[in-house]
């Protein structure tokens, strides 16, 4: 118990180091690697999730977290595919054409991993075509779209067209956000959902997959 | 007085000054609409700022409040500094190219001129300075006139400025930047960080060339806009203004030495993003 709560501290306070050496003890020690995500990352995350939507932790803050967590996973990851673990979900994010911006992508990929998505950043300046294949290679749950320029959200219209016209748009729900994007726009390109920050993009991917 | 009110903020070390023009800028800056406000949206708030750091290098150097961690904030430094993005500028034959019209770095270190050039202009000031340290002519410009005065996305610094003067037996070099227009609440920060960098990077070239110590000297960061935008108004007021009730200055604050390892061992995986990043 006192280690997912040591583990859920040193998330919380971005303590990379740390975070990692509880891992690795707690495994040494025989913790269930489930068990240690379950009570331990994922709620510290929540909680970041949650400090920062209340405006009380700063994007640093939020990014040294999910570093901190992404590290503690890390020696996780063979232990939970020998058991067969699923992630809560599998996303597939980039930011669309034209478009070089990445730090708002990064926050979200960051967020989702932290609440249990397999995510897979396949970066910026995306075009249509890429995204198609990479819904067709990783078969997410999940495609988020960012755009931070008011000319390149036309661009999110052309991926959802693109999944349409390769007869793939149904196997995957639409997640779309960026500083010029609004829910309107979302509903007017037929997109499944929106979300004007990188905390409330989880609690959206969450409801999206009726979790 | 009339129209936009001219402030001044100072601070001892980056993130205080920033912290300084912020709330000085949000207690009597003037309401302005603009076109980058949502309807629903505020004002923004706006005035000309002069802000001084009176010693760029003193730690905490990082205010946590930056849209960013420390390896973006790095990853900004390469930016403007060792033009890692300065392939992403837009070729301006093609209205279809959305990259980015300019880069800092290219402005101040590749300056060209159709027919011209390139110039840089980094190199020319430390030149200067070693030769003549008082010289009042060590200036480095970004904007191109032919092409600025008509693009979607002109660049927003405009100018470097820098002198030397014998402090106790050394040389200290001053630095003022000038902004056309800046962001005071998402940009300012990381733009100031940068630009103290360059400073520090310039001292240390002027120091190699003129064989004499040079130490970093006050930085003067003066925007002709600087501006709070209407739709940051709720983050702002909620995460920075709430900040600064609920959490002391340390906690407010990161250490530059703190992170610092951080932000050196990202430099591979920054580059190799940089290089794959909107090749046409």
């Amino acid at each position: 118990m006192a280690e997912y709560q040591a583990l859920y501290d040193a998330i919380l306070n971005g303590d990379e180091a740390l975070a990692v050496q509880i891992t690795n003890e707690a495994l040494a020690r025989g913790a269930d690697p489930s068990e240690l995500i379950t009570r331990g990352m994922i709620p510290a995350m929540d909680e970041v999730g949650r400090l920062f939507e209340a405006q009380e932790f700063y994007v640093p803050e939020l990014l040294l977290a999910g570093r901190a967590m992404k590290a503690s996973l890390e020696p996780l990851r063979p232990l939970l595919a020998a058991s067969g673990a699923q992630p809560t979900g599998r996303v597939v994010l980039g930011t669309v054409k034209g478009d070089l911006h990445d730090i708002g992508k990064n926050l979200v990929g960051s967020m989702l991993e932290g609440a249990g998505f397999e995510v897979h950043d396949i970066g910026i300046d995306v075009p249509p075509a890429k995204f198609v294949d990479a819904v067709r290679s990783h078969t997410p749950h999940i495609l988020a779209l960012s755009a931070l320029l008011t000319v390149t959200m036309p661009e999110m219209k052309k991926v959802i067209e693109a999944l349409i016209q390769s007869g793939i748009r149904g196997q995957v729900k639409v997640l779309i956000g960026g500083a010029p994007v609004t829910r309107q726009f979302a509903d007017q390109i037929g997109a499944d959902g929106y979300g004007d920050n990188a905390s409330s993009a989880v609690t959206v991917a969450r409801s999206l997959l009726g979790q | 007085m009339g129209g936009i009110p001219v402030l001044h903020a100072e601070g001892d070390c980056i993130a205080r000054g920033w912290e300084n023009s912020l709330i000085e800028l949000h207690r009597n800056g003037c309401d302005v609409r603009t076109q980058y406000d949502k309807p629903d949206d505020p004002p923004s708030k706006d005035c000309t700022m002069i802000l001084t750091i009176t010693d760029p290098l003193c730690e905490p150097m990082i205010h946590k409040d930056f849209p960013g961690g420390p390896e973006q904030l790095q990853e900004y430094v390469m930016e403007v500094c060792e033009g890692i993005k300065d392939h992403l500028i837009r070729n301006p034959e093609d209205p279809a190219d959305t990259r980015w019209e300019y880069t800092y770095h290219r402005r101040l270190f590749v300056y060209d001129i159709p027919g011209l050039g390139p110039f840089d202009q980094i190199e020319t000031m430390c030149r200067k300075l070693a030769e003549v340290p008082h010289t009042r002519r060590a200036q480095a410009v970004t904007w191109k006139v032919w092409e600025d005065n008509d693009c979607f996305d002109p660049p927003c610094l405009q100018s470097l400025w820098a002198r030397m003067l014998e402090e106790d037996g050394g040389w200290v070099l001053s630095l003022n930047a000038r902004f056309r227009s800046n962001d005071a609440y998402k940009a300012a920060f990381m733009n100031i960080f940068a630009l103290a960098q360059l400073q520090t990077k310039m001292g240390e070239r002027i120091s190699e060339i003129s064989g004499k110590a040079v130490r970093v000297g006050r930085y003067c960061h003066i925007a002709d806009s600087y501006h709070i935008y209407g739709s940051s108004f709720r983050e702002f007021e909620g995460r920075f203004l709430g900040a600064l009730q609920k959490r002391t200055f340390e906690q407010r604050t990161m250490r530059y030495e703190a992170v610092k390892g951080m932000m050196e061992a990202a430099r591979p995986a920054i580059l190799e993003k940089a290089s794959r990043t909107g090749r046409r």
